[in-house]
């Protein structure tokens, strides 16, 4: 069974056992367990890893078919539970499609109201502020439709951030954003974490360095590591090395910007080790191997 | 249930809905039921299909492009259909009975399109959320093609070939019942 524990605070808002989910025979969470608490958490791992599946379980939107969930204190499976869960929660799918004909002002407002906020000046107000802090300030009111990609990315970021929610499950974020749009993801996630729970899957292990205080790897359903970003980077330690020419012995290796190839796995004797990165620790993993934990 | 908010829903649901597909087969079905009308030719298999792809349309209007964004919104899927269906609904029943008007002969009941629409509703209530409408569309088509092709035979199958039409409200009846025993999923 995995186990993950990921907890910067006492609280822990998010606790899940034995969580399973199989599409077939196929199994997309394998007996996962996770406890979190408040701060950002970042999942990293490969397409099929099982990342969209387990967020999709926390989201309250999947049902598992095995295990037992418990989110900000209620279990999703009790439909009063889960109402009371949603009212709290934050929900970002991936890619998700939004209504062309309707303005990001109409389509939050809208979102609002389906979480339940009835009070029209009110849901007014904190659209426009939801939509100010994604950067949306100028195109409230123009067409979905006529935005780019990342713009209507950043439209369903607004609406899952709507009434600051204690816990926001955010399925590859940052999408469709170019760099400077990550950066200003990044201070908005991290303001949003100070409230309580920031849970979100990425392919880009910068991102996890720079937000995230916890990390999740995953590959097949399962956990391969949690830990800090600092302890992902050190399963890397001492097996990282670069030369001029491809090397057999390696695990995996590339060519870098300079034209050298770097190396991960056991270095042959004589090379010189070089400094493990974030990537170096989770390309070991995703390569099947344990590291050094 | 909070009604407030579905109240305020209402405009916006409006407004999210693809309404091109009901009005598109509402005219065409319009501009038959004229031309049977006018050559006094009497409607036939047309009747049946008008019927099931007008239950196929509505069924078809729980489509919901954003519905992954509102996937963990407090007011349910359950809950956001039974509003896009209403919504539909008033204006397709009208569009229905104008068409049933229309045509030559005895008129045509709306038991018969409502058991479509209810048993095409109750499949998508039932079937995983990513393919649901599209399939469930198909209910009312393949069930009165069915009924079309084969159900001029005698027997059991014959009999459950054709519930929709002889016995239209308990068919409803028994949709409408699966429909809200999922109203959780």
């Amino acid at each position: 069974m995995s186990t993950v524990t990921a907890t910067t605070g006492l609280t822990r808002t998010v606790e899940v056992t034995g969580l399973t989910k199989s599409y077939g025979a196929r199994r997309a969470v394998d007996a996962l367990d996770l406890a979190v608490g408040p701060g950002v958490v970042g999942l990293l791992g490969p397409n099929g890893a099982g990342k969209t599946t387990l967020l999709r379980m926390l989201a309250t939107v999947l049902a598992p078919d095995a295990g037992t969930v418990s989110l900000l204190g209620g279990d999703p499976a009790v439909p009063s539970q889960r109402l009371d869960i949603r009212r709290r929660l934050g929900y970002l799918p991936q890619s998700p499609a939004l209504y062309p004909s309707f303005t990001p002002m109409e389509l939050v407002d809208y979102v609002a109201v389906l979480k339940e906020h009835t009070d029209r000046d009110w849901r007014r107000r904190e659209a426009a502020r939801v939509l100010e802090a994604v950067g949306l300030a100028d195109r409230m009111h123009q067409k979905i439709k006529s935005l780019s990609g990342g713009m209507r990315q950043r439209v369903a970021l607004a609406a899952a951030l709507l009434g600051s929610p204690e816990l926001l499950v955010l399925d590859e974020p940052a999408t469709g954003l170019d760099p400077e749009q990550r950066l200003e993801l990044r201070a908005l996630l991290s303001a949003s974490a100070r409230r309580g729970t920031v849970l979100l899957s990425t392919h880009n292990t910068t991102e996890v360095a720079a937000l995230c205080q916890h990390v999740v790897v995953m590959r097949t359903g399962r956990v391969l590591f949690q830990g800090t970003p600092a302890q992902l980077r050190d399963v890397a330690a001492g097996r990282v090395w670069e030369e001029a020419d491809q090397d057999a012995r390696a695990q995996r290796s590339w060519m870098t910007a300079e034209g050298s190839w770097r190396h991960l796995g056991d270095p042959p004797a004589g090379v010189t080790v070089a400094s493990p990165t974030l990537d170096d620790g989770y390309l070991l993993l995703a390569a099947g191997d344990p590291g050094r934990r | 249930m909070n009604t407030p908010a579905l109240r305020q829903a209402t405009l916006p649901t409006t407004r999210a809905i693809a309404w091109s597909p009901l009005l598109v087969v509402g005219g065409v079905l319009l501009a038959v039921a004229t031309a049977l009308r006018l050559l006094d030719s009497p409607p036939g298999s047309v009747l049946v299909l008008g019927a099931a792809t007008m239950a196929a349309v509505l069924v078809f209007s729980l489509r919901d492009p954003a519905a992954a964004l509102l996937a963990a919104v407090p007011i349910s899927r359950f809950q956001r259909r039974a509003l896009r269906l209403a919504l539909v609904a008033t204006v397709a029943l009208p569009l229905w009975l104008l068409v049933a008007d229309v045509l030559p002969g005895d008129g045509v009941a709306l038991g018969p399109l409502l058991a479509l629409a209810a048993s095409g509703v109750a499949v998508a209530t039932w079937l995983p959320v990513d393919r649901d409408t599209s399939v469930a569309a198909a209910v009312p088509l393949l069930w009165a093609s069915a009924a079309e092709l084969f159900g001029g035979s005698a027997g059991p199958a014959n009999d459950v070939l054709t519930w929709w039409q002889t016995d239209p409200w308990w068919v409803t009846a028994a949709a409408v019942t699966l429909v809200l025993l999922g109203r959780n999923r």
